[in-house]
């Protein structure tokens, strides 16, 4: 097993329409056997990140080392690192037998030694049944555990999945999201893992780093991500509904935030805060799930505006406001009676409320 | 482009230029134009350069299609055949003539000769008289003689100083002269199968006193004095000539003679006139014609016939009248023409311009075609062409030391034997051993 | 399957002219004989093709032939593929180069080769000659010419096998390679257990086009050899043009052409059935 160190990391494409810098300055330590998430948004550079450890791209600067080698000019085969690839590049002419065993045969495995593996992986995955039939005859379930077995079968140092689980279909993707988890943890081998998928993330990361415009922007467990977003894109990336953000203006005078319709009292001490760093204007942002609403007048509410749109999901209800321009949603257990047109409170509980400078998108409170 | 403009301009166009071409057809006399198929080669363009002054006599317009000599014969048969026609004349390899005559294809020109006494035709010589002109079978006239390609021996006056008189001088000179370490050889052999090897070595197969037929048109191939001649020949091909001889057409000997190579090419007479042409020879002005070595040549020749679906049968005759005349025969000779007539060889002007002129007409004078006129020529040339080239390899395997000298003279036997039998049958189905045949000069007796 | 509405477009196309061929390879006749009429001679003309050595001489020299030209050619074309399927600087000029000798008309092929091998003038015989000192004769010998032919022929041909290759490599999915790779395998392995398998099915139908092309070659052996030394490189088209429109026995050039066109397609079959079929399952 051994860890992964990407040291200012920058990969610079040429393309017939100029330079496009795809990932730029990355540094990050993935810990022996964890599980890390790269999340991000498509373009955002996690794949090219993934694929300059893998080999399939070289770095245009910076470096990159497994365990306590330095990769950067080293062929993928000298790596030791597996890759599960997004649509699986099974090898379409082989049966399943000889695609998992084709990393030992290559490496010149003894027979006995390949077919013995070969069996222990198929017996782990599920897949004994499949081993003489081809890709084509395989649905995208199966072909997607052959593609696992394959990067498990050489006990690489490193697996590497590029979004592994986005071409199966909403249900398989809950069921192999458990399993691989629980697959990477039996085998305890470090894990680099590619998704956009932040529910994914969530689940299964050790740790999540968070690109954006080919920067790490936020590096953390999955609970401190949604506990303490870096900055709004973390912020909005990370939690589902996505949370609610809205701009507002900071009035020392009052000690509140203008917000529109909307006002928020701030506690003095962080009203001092913004106003010794001069940030004036500010997005506040609460996550849906803790916005409180309450049919009558409640002292220490926000505001009070009619629900716009009641979105009923069984186990809870979306209920949506209007303000101004922007849409503000609150979770609330589905046994709340809303309907459309009536007037509710709302209530920002303050431990709840995150306050971004919105030039920098940073957090600030 | 847009094609809702282009499609309509595009009609537009066609129809305005249709339109003109029609009423400038119908509004003055179209010339009459009589079409020539020919091979395309340099007596070819001697011709073209004297024809305005037939267009200017006769107001007719001549137009030549040129072929090369490989496509000429399917393209002939493929008018014959068709119902229309399309040439209104047409040049004939000798070969061929008999089939052609048989078959119906060719125009008889005896009552045209009586009408023209003035192109005498006893100018001709015999042997090209009886090959291209006069058809023995039914003595008719189809053809008349256009040019010669009797073969002859151009050797290198600052290397050889008598031209060697038979077959095997020519072969001891040849060895002397060859030094493979200079990259320089005795004789630019052209062995290869198909009409090279027969018109190469049916010389040396005539020089030792043998023939094809006899007059009564038996094959007589399988003779030895045939054996020993082509033996001779392969000596010669391997010993003598640049590796590679064996595949050899014209154009790789020629290029090895011009280019200083060889001292003695064994090739068409008039060739001389190439190759002491600076134009087209690195050593122009050292090359000198004599006989083939052994007297007695291979004569190729080609004559003027008119289709029998000429669509202008006419003007055919108008332009047969012109070009088979002395007068124009001469002009063409004093171009480098190989002449067909004993006056034109006689001239004392095409003497003066070309002092071998008399050389090349006891060259042509001892010469027998390659093939009598029978129907089935082109075939027999190929039969000969295929066992003297398979004879030539038993000669090869003599020369590695595989095979004694006895050997592989019984094994040019054996391949002659096959060609005799060959030939044989092929006469025998075409009708030619139904009843007592007598062949014309140069064959046979007369 | 989809074999079946090509043939039918071909046996279309091919039935008036084969119906012909199929009676006039069951009488006498020869095309000079304007007047005489079309003598039935039964199975004469067969009986004579099948029992002439020179017939199957000129098959055995047609299948040594297009088995060395399809396989040159391939090997050829498939480097020349490989190589310019990969990116570099000048790669567009390589392809375009590759291509030229397929622009040249075959008769000039033949001409051109004839003195590029010429012993005393040629440029290869005089590499050869300077380098070992050796004076090499192209057409010497019989299997010296055959091979000749082959390398000329081989040397016409292998841009087409390049192209056909070169399509199929193009359009190969690039994920399998990037899995290779990173499975371990280095180019060797790669070509072998990637490349190879995958261009099978391109391989079979390019080397069977050839193959058929082959069969029937005769431009080159026209121009290059006329059939010679002997026999040695008469081939079968060869031998049936020369019967039938230089001979004009239309007869037996009938009866050979057609059991030339039976073994041809029983090759082609033969072919498909056990290359194609394998290649598809493979």
């Amino acid at each position: 097993m051994a860890s992964v160190r990407l040291v200012r990391v920058r990969k610079v494409f040429h393309t017939p329409r100029g330079e496009v810098t795809a990932v730029d300055d990355v540094s990050l330590e993935v810990r022996d056997g964890e599980f890390l998430v790269l999340l991000g948004p498509s373009g955002c550079g996690k794949t090219t990140t993934l694929r300059m450890i893998a080999g399939l791209e070289t770095p245009t600067r910076g470096e990159i080392y497994i365990g306590d080698r330095l990769v950067n000019n080293l062929h993928p085969k000298d790596r030791d690192v597996a890759m599960v690839f997004q649509n699986y590049a099974l090898y379409p002419h082989m049966r399943v037998r000889d695609i998992i065993a084709f990393p030992l045969k290559i490496r010149k495995y003894p027979r006995e030694e390949i077919d013995r593996r070969v069996r222990e992986v198929a017996e782990l995955l599920k897949i004994e049944h499949l081993l003489d039939r081809r890709p084509r005859e395989l649905s995208g379930g199966e072909q997607q555990r052959v593609a696992l077995g394959r990067a498990i079968v050489r006990r690489p140092q490193v697996f590497l999945m590029d979004e592994p689980l986005s071409n199966l279909d909403a249900k398989l993707r809950v069921v192999m999201r458990a399993e691989l988890k629980r697959l990477q943890k039996s085998l305890g081998v470090t894990t680099i893992y590619v998704t956009h998928d932040q529910v994914e993330a969530m689940t299964m990361a050790d740790r999540i780093a968070v690109m954006n415009k080919g920067r790490v922007v936020q590096l953390g467990t999955p609970r401190e991500l949604f506990a303490r977003p870096a900055n709004t894109f973390v912020a909005g990336f990370i939690g589902s509904p996505p949370m609610n953000m809205i701009e507002c203006s900071l009035d020392p005078g009052r000690g509140l935030l203008d917000c529109g319709v909307l006002k928020y009292p701030l506690d003095p001490n962080t009203g001092s805060l913004l106003q010794s760093r001069g940030v004036i204007e500010v997005i506040l942002g609460i996550r849906p799930q803790h916005v409180r609403i309450q049919k009558g007048e409640v002292p220490d509410s926000v505001a009070r505006v009619p629900v716009y749109v009641v979105e009923p999901m069984g186990t809870e209800t979306i209920v949506n406001f209007k303000l101004g321009e922007t849409m503000l949603k609150a979770v609330v257990p589905a046994d709340v009676e809303v309907e459309a047109g009536e007037v509710w409170s709302i209530v920002f509980p303050r431990e709840r409320v995150y306050i971004f400078d919105k030039k920098s998108g940073e957090l600030v409170a | 482009m847009n094609t809702k403009v282009v499609v309509p301009t595009v009609v537009a166009i066609i129809v305005i230029v249709a339109a003109v071409l029609l009423l400038t057809r119908g509004g003055e006399q179209a010339p009459t134009t009589i079409r020539l198929y020919m091979e395309d080669m340099v007596e070819t363009a001697y011709l073209e350069k004297l024809l305005p002054e037939f267009e200017q006599q006769t107001g007719i317009k001549v137009v030549i299609e040129k072929a090369s000599y490989e496509v000429m014969r399917e393209k002939l048969i493929s008018v014959f055949k068709s119902s229309e026609g399309y040439y209104d004349v047409i040049i004939v390899d000798n070969p061929w003539v008999a089939e052609f005559a048989e078959a119906g294809w060719l125009v008889p020109l005896d009552d045209f000769l009586a009408e023209n006494p003035q192109l005498n035709v006893d100018d001709y010589l015999t042997s090209l008289w009886w090959t291209v002109g006069k058809y023995w079978k039914d003595g008719k006239v189809y053809m008349l003689p256009w040019y010669n390609y009797a073969l002859a021996l151009m050797y290198r006056t600052d290397l050889v100083n008598t031209p060697p008189r038979d077959w095997a001088e020519f072969y001891s000179l040849a060895k002397q002269l060859t030094d493979p370490q200079k990259d320089f050889y005795g004789v630019a052999a052209q062995a290869r199968r198909g009409y090279k090897v027969v018109e190469e070595g049916l010389n040396y197969v005539y020089g030792f006193g043998g023939r094809v037929f006899d007059a009564s048109l038996r094959p007589v191939i399988n003779s030895s004095q045939a054996v020993e001649a082509l033996f001779l020949y392969g000596r010669v091909v391997f010993e003598t000539a640049p590796p590679g001889a064996i595949n050899w057409e014209f154009d790789e000997a020629f290029q090895a003679a011009q280019s200083g190579k060889a001292a003695m090419m064994i090739t068409y007479n008039w060739m001389i006139g190439a190759l002491n042409n600076p134009e087209q020879s690195q050593t122009a002005g050292k090359w000198m014609v004599a006989p083939v070595p052994g007297g007695y040549a291979v004569l190729g020749a080609w004559g003027w016939a008119i289709p029998h679906n000429a669509p202008n049968k006419e003007a055919a005759f108008k332009f047969l009248a012109w070009v088979a005349s002395p007068e124009t025969e001469k002009k063409l000779a004093l171009m480098g023409h190989a002449p067909v007539r004993k006056s034109t060889f006689l001239d004392p002007e095409v003497n003066q311009k070309y002092p071998y002129m008399k050389t090349l007409l006891e060259v042509v004078d001892n010469s027998l075609p390659i093939v009598p006129p029978v129907t089935v020529g082109e075939q027999i040339v190929h039969i000969l062409g295929q066992y003297f080239s398979e004879s030539l390899l038993h000669v090869k395997d003599f020369e590695e030391g595989k095979i004694s000298e006895a050997e592989a003279k019984a094994l040019i036997k054996q391949e002659l034997d096959k060609a005799a039998q060959e030939i044989y049958e092929l006469m025998k189905t075409e009708g030619y051993y139904e009843q007592q045949v007598q062949l014309p000069p140069p064959w046979g007796p007369g | 399957m989809f074999l079946l509405p090509s043939l039918a477009l071909l046996v279309g196309i091919g039935l008036a002219p084969f119906f012909y061929v199929l009676i006039l390879s069951f009488h006498r006749y020869r095309l000079t004989w304007s007047d005489r009429p079309w003598e039935f001679v039964g199975l004469d003309n067969y009986r004579y093709v099948m029992n002439w050595e020179r017939f199957w001489d000129a098959a055995w020299n047609t299948i040594v032939f297009a088995v060395g030209t399809t396989l040159l050619s391939f090997a050829v074309g498939f480097a020349l593929a490989l190589f310019l399927s990969q990116r570099f600087r000048g790669r567009g000029i390589l392809r375009a180069l590759v291509i030229i000798p397929l622009l040249i008309p075959p008769v000039s092929v033949g001409l051109m080769w004839r003195f590029i091998l010429h012993p005393l003038l040629g440029l290869v015989p005089w590499i050869i000659k300077s380098v070992t000192g050796v004076t090499v004769s192209f057409f010497e010998t019989p299997a010296m010419a055959m091979f000749s032919l082959i390398l000329i022929d081989a040397w016409e041909w292998f841009p087409f096998m390049f192209l056909v290759l070169l399509a199929g490599l193009e359009s190969l999915p690039r994920e399998p390679y990037e899995a290779a790779y990173v499975d371990g395998a280095n180019r060797y392995q790669i070509f072998r257990h990637i490349t190879l398998p995958l261009m099978r099915p391109v391989i079979a139908v390019a080397v069977l086009l050839k193959f058929l092309i082959s069969l029937k070659v005769y431009d080159i052996i026209y121009t290059v050899t006329t059939g010679g030394p002997g026999t040695a490189t008469e081939t079968l088209s060869y031998l049936i043009y020369r019967q039938t429109f230089a001979y004009f026995w239309v007869d037996r050039g009938s009866a050979m052409a057609l059991v030339y066109e039976y073994l041809i397609i029983l090759f082609a079959v033969l072919f498909v059935k056990y290359a194609l079929v394998k290649a598809r399952a493979g």
